[in-house]
């Protein structure tokens, strides 16, 4: 009930202004390849000294949440996921737009981003104070465990090509393990090159493998677009309620899976949903089908996403623990406003909390209108001829490159990456498995090596508390899930035989 | 056993050989890291990596053909041209600016990719290098590489 009482309070003209300046922000930032709501929000957060507190925590609120939703559409048109997070899109939303129906492919990612945000919404703030609770067991034996979860689904996704797909994500671990050492603070495989002494950046390796090799890839197949068909792209954003009741389980499912994804500290997005495309696919009677266009794929990676999102801000806001970097931009946006996360921030200042939530949940309905009502907008750059296309995308990666970290050397980066890219697509190496292990795995490495340090070496200490031996389980069916038809199969081959 | 694939060559050896250069060099590296513990995740990876590349080239020369060792490396040249491209518009930027360099890239690479109409390509690479001096650097503050010559 304080909730509403203090959203009506935030809904003023002012606030309303900032937040669709924000929204637009967001949108913008996170389509664009090399922009993110991170870009958004460190631009932001020092124009917004002169506002209320409340007016800024809802403009940066808004930032945040369509920064995600974003890239979703360049990855679900262009094959180009503006933001690491919107990487699994592409996996079917491309598939769909090339086959004409981009503007359907729009529909679901934006109303799959909608419901996951409003899950995780949701979640901030009836179930914040009970689930932050969880976040405190969460020890690096248990981050250890969840980031295996983030790994283990790899085998799900590569079940076609296993021996490819693994040394993909062993690349991928490699590629991770470069830079400072978390725990010793050793410098590692660096080679003695500067910008990688801390370690080798996300955001120009993702961008090289995902948007620089989609534009040779366009440049390669010598197309005069990117939709394939001649016919106008496809059907329409919106869908029937058929389609909403088909996709319902699958949302409901992989938002409650990003939330709790979300909610512990340092377990990326990617991690959420890999995990959520995994159980997707061996839920659908169909799931030769995933990585083919499939609504399905789509619908849970979105879904993850954006609760995942929302999902990070509950550990950061109750406990001052960021649940993902970009969370913890938000953390210094409520240090500059002269705030402190925490049971205080609710106890002392309810109407800039309450209001802050409010205008998250005005943002995640601004996705509905940004992408329903601008997907036949956006859905025309199919239609632009890809010598045009190729250079602008070109261009965008470099610049978004540079502006990373205002390094040269980050512009060479998504060269190398974008030929490495282009190689592992056209030679069935998948590159799912590559990010889901660059991410996850120097988190894993470190929580492993806290644990050992904690522990003394000694594990059992730690692997038999409730939530771990939860975890453990988890792990173990995200393992064998995906062979489990397999296994059946040959036990029941085994027992006609003997018979 | 039969080697199903007839090809006279088969991109997983040129895949493994980069992995194995790649890992031996990092394998190698690694044995400069002072402290054990440190040292024990890249070692480990390392070794991983090449054998699971070892893997590949064993079921590439001596097992049946499966679907994801097809590969399609066609166009590969015109791939290699974008990325030159690419480089040479970096260092351009670097060298003198990227509001110099990106109307040049983006001409020479419209051109290069077909783009007969010249009128079009002139108005594009000019309304976007305005574009991005109106978002990025006009509204938004960041910065825009400059160049050498004029930083």
């Amino acid at each position: 009930m304080e909730f509403f009482q203090y959203a009506i309070q935030a809904a003023t003209p002012e606030n309303m202004l900032w937040l669709v300046i924000g929204c637009i922000i967001g949108a913008i930032l996170g389509a664009l390849p090399g922009m993110s709501a991170d870009t958004g929000l460190a631009i932001f957060i020092p124009l917004t000294f002169n506002l209320d507190p409340t007016t800024a925590l809802i403009t940066l609120g808004a930032i945040y949440v369509t920064g995600a939703y974003g890239g979703n559409i360049t990855a679900v048109l262009v094959n180009t996921p503006g933001t690491s997070d919107s990487v699994f899109m592409t996996i079917d939303g491309y598939p769909m737009t090339q086959r004409g129906e981009g503007l359907k492919a729009i529909g679901v990612t934006t109303f799959s981003s909608f419901f996951g945000g409003m899950v995780g919404a949701a979640s901030l703030i009836f179930l914040a104070p009970i689930i932050a609770k969880m976040a405190v067991l969460f020890g690096p034996w248990e981050l250890f465990l969840v980031t295996m979860m983030g790994m283990v689904v790899i085998l799900g996704m590569v079940k076609e090509g296993v021996l490819k797909g693994l040394v993909s994500a062993s690349f991928g671990f490699l590629c991770s393990l470069i830079g400072m050492d978390g725990v010793t603070g050793l410098t590692r495989l660096s080679f003695g090159i500067k910008p990688i002494l801390d370690s080798l950046p996300l955001l120009p390796v993702v961008l090289g493998l995902f948007a620089v090799s989609q534009m040779f890839d366009l440049a390669a197949t010598h197309s005069a677009t990117i939709a394939i068909t001649d016919s106008a792209i496809k059907g329409s954003p919106f869908l029937s309620k058929k389609e909403h009741k088909a996709m319902f389980k699958n949302n409901l499912r992989s938002s409650i899976v990003g939330t709790i994804i979300g909610i512990v500290p340092g377990a990326a997005t990617t991690a959420a949903a890999g995990i959520s495309y995994n159980m997707a696919k061996k839920d659908d009677p169909h799931p030769e089908t995933f990585g083919k266009g499939n609504p399905q794929g789509l619908a849970c990676v979105s879904a993850a996403n954006n609760a995942e999102v929302t999902g990070a801000l509950i550990p950061l806001l109750t406990l001052g623990i960021p649940g993902n970097g970009t969370s913890a931009l938000f953390l210094g946006a409520l240090l500059v406003h002269g705030l402190a996360p925490g049971t205080q921030l609710f106890a002392k200042t309810p109407e800039i909390a309450y209001g802050m939530f409010f205008g998250i949940i005005m943002a995640t309905f601004a996705i509905l209108l940004i992408g329903l009502y601008g997907a036949p907008i956006y859905s025309k750059i199919t239609k632009v001829p890809n010598s045009i296309l190729i250079p602008i995308i070109g261009s965008l990666c470099v610049l978004g490159a540079f502006t990373y970290r205002n390094l040269f050397f980050d512009t060479l980066l998504i060269l190398v990456f974008g030929i490495i890219g282009f190689y592992m697509q056209r030679s069935n190496f998948p590159l799912a498995p590559f990010v889901l292990t660059f991410v996850l795995g120097k988190t894993s490495e470190m929580a492993f090596r806290r644990t050992m340090i904690i522990t003394g070496g000694d594990l059992t200490s730690v692997m038999f508390k409730p939530l771990a031996l939860a975890l453990f389980a988890i792990d173990l069916i995200l393992l064998i899930w995906p062979f489990w038809g397999d296994i059946k199969d040959y036990l029941k081959k085994d027992k006609t035989k003997t018979i | 056993m039969e080697n199903g694939y007839n090809k006279k060559f088969n991109s997983n050896y040129l895949s493994a050989a980069f992995i194995y250069l790649v890992s031996i060099s990092f394998l190698i590296n690694s044995f400069s890291i002072k402290d054990p513990q440190s040292r024990m995740f890249p070692t480990v990876i390392c070794i991983t990596t090449i054998i699971l590349a070892t893997l590949l080239v064993i079921r590439t020369k001596f097992m049946t053909t499966k679907k994801a060792d097809e590969d399609n490396l066609t166009g590969m040249t015109t791939a290699l041209k974008m990325l030159a491209l690419l480089f040479l518009y970096v260092v351009g930027i670097e060298i003198v600016s990227f509001y110099i360099a990106t109307p040049i890239y983006l001409s020479f690479t419209m051109l290069a990719l077909g783009q007969k109409n010249k009128k079009l390509v002139v108005i594009v690479s000019l309304l976007f290098t305005l574009g991005v001096y109106l978002f990025f650097d006009l509204l938004l503050g960041m910065a825009v590489p400059m160049g050498r010559f004029l930083s």
